[in-house]
């Protein structure tokens, strides 16, 4: 999809300029499925896949990949970001490592580890890595706003009715 | 120039006009409500109830959208789900001699859709502080005066309260109030115990938490706890024009409401002495019209009304109608604010809630009630609440793999934050006028703002972070960050004054029922007319002087004298 005939579609839904109230139209416009847009190349994508499963694994719940994370990332970089924005979020990700994509997807899976743990640890020091910090946060906003992240990992309740106090035992999570 | 089609023109559809509208068309008035913003009827809420993943980017808004609102994208509110509620700050500009953000709906309902929802009656103190300090224009009514008009919007607002019996923050009549919350309760104890003077209630906020017959036969219902009101509320569980006046005013076939109307002035008859309709613009076609009736309503938001006022220009009042004496446009003022602390909870680990409450606590004014602070004038009230940590943390915190995924979906400890509004002092020399020169793309002159605090805001900010942060200290709380940010007028979103009540025409734009002065059948129902601020949320005081100002109005029409 082109990024600004995009945005127009979606400001026309919001009610800028043309008025859509054709309930279907408004859905359809608006159910972004998170496919992925062809922005990132296989490599690429394969590369942001990984890096966010390392942060977001399976375990009692889907990982970040299983939830659509890269896919919403992809989107997000084609659809979102202005393109000065997009390139340096490109490049950065291409010396994530001090290395290639292709010589971090051959490493194992604890040198993977390794390497993105050691970028984590230096967040919100000095040392942090710009890139880094901003696929996190892709990520941890692309899992958790995700349909799987926020009724899986999280609880999301629409409706709640009334406010109460309960206790955390009756639900066990936190609310979206 | 038409006949009168219409008994009465409202201009505006928001707090005060939506309310002016129901009140006239049940007294069985013809009544027509202009309003410049996009119709949005009640049920029809673009956003609501979508979950993030329905979202494009999940709430976020593209820089582009944000290009276009450059003053709305910094309201509290703003993102993808509400940027259609606020207006498009490049087709709507205006100049800024001092800083001044100037927060504006873009809809029909005007900013009753996408308020705070915080309802206070103002005290006896509140209209009387000019005339004791001295500074601004003695209010021309005192509480006693409006207090049966409280009496008469709470109810059809609905407004969930506790009764606390408090000079400084007079009672209304209340629906059953929100329950503060454990680690509230105990905070309560504390501080109470601590600073007799100061008290730890529920928020009083304008959300049904028992619905009574007048909101359910308007299809009004229990509140849901979703907080997505800004989006709009199809249970009409938070009061809105769109929810509860315009629905109202409707069901009795008086009104005529149109929208995507840009009032550009009031028309004044030289003849009689009074004014014969407005003159608004079709923003769609770009057409020019006149419509006429015996009584103009001026509820288009604060500034826009003096705007309006400002532009309307005749031989008699070439500065705008009813400006003989160059009052029109000055005092305006806002609440000041910025000045707050926030701090962690020890414990409670083991509790939590369902639900996201509307409203958590207020603190009333206890600054200058018994003995005088020294610093500076009149005082401020807090708004607060304590909840938990969620998952947002997350996006910047450390941590990857099971352990981060354990720790993300607990929730994490608990905060209490203090918010205070202050109330800034009138001043003459605060004023907004009409460009010389710029107009904007419907031929409207632009407004600009020439308004700024002074020393006595600034030492209430100061003291608002001291207080805070030494009740959150007798409270026991801990990594207490007191905070004392500089916000400009406009930020708080109540801007008020510019068509002043008062005594006597040189001193005031309106008299005691909301009347200007030298033009008998116009009328300022909206924040314009405030002669000072309070420090209390203003909504439901514009509606109370908008039912008196609309009683008025009603006996003179019968009585033929308007």
């Amino acid at each position: 999809m082109k990024r600004r005939h995009f945005l127009i579609n979606i400001s026309a839904v919001l009610g800028y300029g043309a008025l859509v109230n054709d309930v279907a139209a408004l859905d359809a416009a608006l159910a972004i499925s998170g496919k992925p847009s062809g922005f990132l190349g296989p490599d690429e994508l394969e590369f942001v896949s990984q890096v966010s499963d390392i942060i977001i694994p399976q375990s009692d719940t889907p990982s970040a990949s299983q939830a659509g994370v890269p896919e919403y990332i992809d989107f997000y970089l084609s659809e979102y970001l202005e393109s000065k924005a997009r390139s340096l979020f490109v490049d950065g990700l291409r010396g994530l490592c001090a290395q290639s994509i292709n010589e971090f997807l051959a490493l194992s899976d604890e040198r993977k580890t390794e390497k993105i743990k050691s970028l984590d640890d230096r967040l919100g020091t000095s040392e942090e890595n710009t890139a880094y910090k901003q696929l996190k946060e892709l990520t941890v906003i692309g899992y958790y706003t995700s349909q799987v992240g926020a009724t899986q990992a999280l609880r999301y309740d629409p409706v709640p009715g009334p406010y109460k106090e309960i206790k955390l035992a009756e639900v066990g999570r936190a609310w979206l | 120039m038409s006949n009168t089609e219409y008994d009465v023109i409202v201009v505006g559809s928001g707090m005060s006009g939506g309310y002016a509208a129901k009140e006239f068309c049940e007294k069985g008035y013809k009544t027509l409500v202009l309003d410049r913003g996009e119709m949005v009827k009640h049920r029809q809420y673009k956003t609501e109830g979508k979950a993030p993943w329905q979202m494009p980017f999940r709430g976020d808004v593209p820089e582009e959208f944000k290009a276009e609102q450059h003053i709305q994208k910094d309201m509290y509110i703003y993102n993808d789900y509400t940027r259609h509620h606020l207006i498009n700050d490049r087709d709507h500009p205006y100049e800024q001699k001092k800083p001044f953000i100037w927060y504006r709906s873009a809809t029909v309902g005007g900013k009753s859709l996408i308020w705070g929802r915080q309802s206070y009656r103002w005290s006896k103190l509140d209209f009387e502080s000019n005339k004791l300090d001295g500074n601004g224009i003695d209010w021309p009514v005192r509480y006693e005066d409006i207090e049966p008009w409280y009496d008469r919007v709470e109810p059809f607002v609905g407004i969930s309260g506790s009764y606390e019996g408090l000079d400084v923050l007079p009672d209304g009549k209340f629906l059953p109030a929100l329950p503060l919350n454990v680690v509230e309760r105990d905070m309560k104890k504390k501080i109470e115990e601590t600073f007799p003077d100061r008290h730890f209630i529920p928020a009083r906020v304008a959300h049904l938490t028992q619905p009574q017959k007048q909101h359910l036969e308007l299809g009004r219902v229990q509140c849901q706890a979703r907080s997505e009101c800004p989006r709009g509320c199809s249970f009409g569980a938070y009061y809105s024009s769109n929810s509860a006046a315009l629905p109202a005013a409707e069901r009795t076939g008086n009104m005529t409401l149109v929208a995507n109307a840009q009032v550009q002035e009031v028309l004044y008859d030289q003849d009689s002495g009074r004014a014969s309709g407005v003159a608004y613009i079709d923003m769609r076609s770009g057409e020019r019209k006149q419509v006429g009736a015996r009584v103009v309503f001026m509820c288009a938001s604060t500034l826009a009304s003096v705007q309006i006022l400002l532009n309307s220009k005749s031989e008699t009042f070439p500065e705008g109608i009813g400006n003989r004496f160059d009052l029109l446009g000055r005092y305006i003022m806002d609440h000041c604010g910025g000045g707050g602390a926030s701090g962690m909870v020890p414990g409670y680990l083991e509790d939590y809630y369902k639900g996201r409450r509307p409203g958590g606590v207020y603190i009333p004014r206890f600054r200058n009630i018994r003995e005088k602070h020294g610093a500076f004038e009149r005082g401020y009230g807090f708004q607060c609440g304590a909840s938990r940590a969620g998952w947002h943390w997350a996006k910047n915190g450390k941590g990857i793999g099971k352990a981060f995924k354990e720790k993300v979906r607990q929730p994490g400890n608990w905060y209490f934050t203090m918010w205070g509004f202050g109330e800034s002092l009138p001043r003459y020399e605060n004023r907004v006028t009409l460009h010389p020169s710029k107009k904007d793309r419907w031929g409207m002159p632009i407004l600009v703002t020439d308004v700024a605090y002074g020393a006595n805001e600034s030492a209430m900010v100061k003291d608002m972070s001291d207080t805070a942060a030494e009740m959150l200290q007798a409270a026991g709380l801990q990594n207490i960050r007191p905070f004392e940010g500089e916000a400009p007028p406009g930020g708080a979103i109540h801007e008020m004054g510019g068509a002043c009540m008062g005594h006597s025409v040189e001193t005031s734009y309106l008299n005691k029922w909301n009347q200007c002065h030298d033009v008998k059948n116009l009328f300022v129902t909206d924040g314009a007319a405030f002669s000072s601020v309070s420090c209390v949320n203003p909504s439901i005081t514009f509606m109370a002087f908008t039912a008196r100002a609309v009683d008025y109005a009603d006996q003179q029409m019968q009585q033929r004298l308007l």
